[in-house]
């Protein structure tokens, strides 16, 4: 039964994909039977972007080294930093209420506008790579963080102080391990993002990266263009990467998270 | 599903729940309302303080022509004004139409995708958070190829970004909901419809607000990212003008408008949440 369930759920996602396919090759068709003369750079066939993608393998590789190094360094940094801060705000509730707000709004904030910004202060590609990618990072972690420290449930910490266990200790077996599934659904959100961040400094005058690979082609005119559409799957192709790694972090690290989440929905 | 989409910022139920509760009040919750509105503002104050007397540029080697000063920020805003609000405009205007278009696209396929069979609406709700998790920086460019308009460049982007989010949280709300209620529509002999408008829908509208709020943020930055990929108007071209010719106090008085921006709308659909429908609030907290 198992088995046969799977089958078919195999063959209708295949189906999907052959059918998404299909339909691109149809409006392909159609846009390249128009007389437009940048018909195959607003869709070329599939199979021009792959034997792009091929002909120019190593470059693109190297391009999207460089934009997901800086942005996963920036992402490690970020994580780091908001555990900290958090860890310091549950400690003490005027901190809390002093920053919390901050947190808060901040998510409401395109962060994203402070890509040139930074860009002046630092002068420096990688380093304005790393700060954004850390301080997008940073603000997701922190608010998701400090909801998950006080998330453990009383009783547990009546527990911990009938054993008088003090801060470090209730903070170690207590608060760490209950902050866990809020820590990676904040790390879920931000990864993209520090992603995007990372790929916005390419593009607004770095010389390296996805983004200033994107840009080349699009100023080395319509031939060029099946480059675009290669760094756009590259880059689709990293945020998913990205996305899945954090989930298999949570499931190294926090075992008994994801499981809980799923039969808790 | 893998490709399930980043799960949005609730911070909405967040700053409910902080909110001071009316009602009981004894010295110790005023107590902790005061420190709710103290503490903050004396870390604004304390922190603008700092940042005006230098005491940042002097710890961290910064230059004022890098980081101006907030006087020089709020001069900013006074003197060129006019240009800030013009480029606010035009920032506006294209994202908010945008984001409803893309909050009906996306609300109008969540409602085709509920009435179809289970099993194919919830791969089309997972294409939609496979969507969802195109990086605005890999669509925008395309986009431009298609659409030569600045304006509706980037009004079409914000589409494509917002969609997908509000596809998937309207499909999820309107389908989780009680099997048992579904069971007693049934028995009465609801209609579709019925079952829709009494049952689907209002167990859709946390998930639908959350959507809505979340994607005041995405529409921000998928315009700012046009603009500053291609546009020739609008802040996120401002800003990026302004730091070319020197201006950086523009360029920062635009990111803080756009920061207000951001805030301004996500507090004002908190506020539309909770007075039009308040047994939604209250659900989404417990």
């Amino acid at each position: 039964m198992v088995e046969r369930n799977r089958a078919r759920e195999h063959a209708i996602t295949a189906a999907i994909v052959l059918g998404v396919l299909a339909i691109w090759y149809a409006v392909a068709a159609l846009v390249a039977a128009g007389d437009d003369p940048l018909a195959n750079a607003k869709l070329p066939y599939p199979h021009v972007i792959v034997d792009r993608f091929l002909t120019d393998f190593g470059e693109v590789m190297e391009a999207a080294w460089e934009s997901l190094s800086t942005a996963l360094m920036g992402f490690a940094i970020g994580t780091v930093v908001g555990i900290v801060l958090s860890v310091v705000m549950v400690q003490a509730a005027w901190i809390e209420s002093a920053l919390m707000p901050y947190l808060l709004a901040a998510q409401m904030i395109p962060m994203i506008a402070l890509v040139p910004i930074s860009q002046t202060v630092f002068k420096n590609d990688t380093a304005t790579r790393l700060f954004i990618a850390a301080f997008i990072t940073f603000f997701s972690v922190a608010v998701a963080v400090v909801r998950g420290l006080k998330s453990a449930p009383p009783p547990a910490r009546e527990l911990m102080k009938s054993y008088n266990a003090g801060r470090l200790r209730t903070l170690r077996y207590l608060d760490l391990p209950a902050a866990m599934p809020m820590l990676f659904s904040g790390l879920r959100v931000a990864a993209p993002l520090s992603l995007v961040g990372s790929v916005l400094v390419d593009l607004m005058g770095g010389s390296t990266g996805l983004g200033y690979l994107m840009l080349a082609a699009q100023t080395f005119g319509p031939a060029q263009a099946p480059l675009v559409w290669v760094a756009m799957f590259v880059l689709l192709v990293l945020g998913f990467l990205l996305a899945q790694a954090v989930i298999l972090a949570e499931k190294v690290l926090a075992p008994w998270q994801p499981a809980m989440r799923q039969g808790g929905r | 599903m893998s490709l399930t989409a980043a799960p949005p910022p609730d911070s909405g139920a967040a700053v409910a729940a902080a909110a001071p509760r009316a009602g009981r009040r004894g010295p110790r919750v005023r107590g902790r309302q005061v420190r709710a509105v103290v503490a903050p503002l004396a870390f604004f104050v304390v922190f603008l303080l700092l940042w005006q007397n230098r005491v940042f540029h002097d710890l961290f080697g910064l230059e004022t022509f890098a980081v101006p000063l907030p006087d020089r920020i709020l001069e900013a805003f006074r003197d060129d004004g006019d240009r800030l609000r013009e480029a606010f405009g035009e920032t506006f205007a294209p994202a908010v139409i945008g984001y409803v278009g893309g909050n009906l696209v996306g609300f109008l396929l969540a409602l085709g995708l509920t009435a179809l069979p289970p099993e194919l609406g919830r791969r089309g709700s997972a294409l939609g958070a496979a969507v969802a998790a195109l990086p605005i920086m890999a669509v925008a460019p395309i986009v431009a190829l298609w659409i030569a308009d600045e304006q509706w460049f980037k009004a079409v982007t914000v589409v494509i970004i917002v969609f997908p989010s509000m596809l998937v949280y309207a499909y999820r709300g309107m389908t989780s909901v009680d099997p048992t209620a579904l069971e007693l529509m049934g028995s009465y002999r609801a209609s579709p419809w019925q079952v829709l408008r009494v049952l689907r829908l209002p167990n859709a509208v946390p998930q639908i607000f959350t959507a809505l709020k979340y994607t005041t943020v995405l529409m921000l930055v998928a315009a700012v990212i046009c603009e500053i990929l291609r546009a020739q108007n609008g802040l996120g071209f401002e800003i990026h003008e302004a730091l070319v010719s020197f201006g950086t106090a523009r360029a920062w008085a635009a990111v803080v408008l756009l920061a207000l921006t951001g805030i301004v709308l996500y507090v004002l659909l908190l506020l539309v949440e909770r007075f039009a429908f308040p047994w939604a609030v209250r659900q989404e907290a417990s």
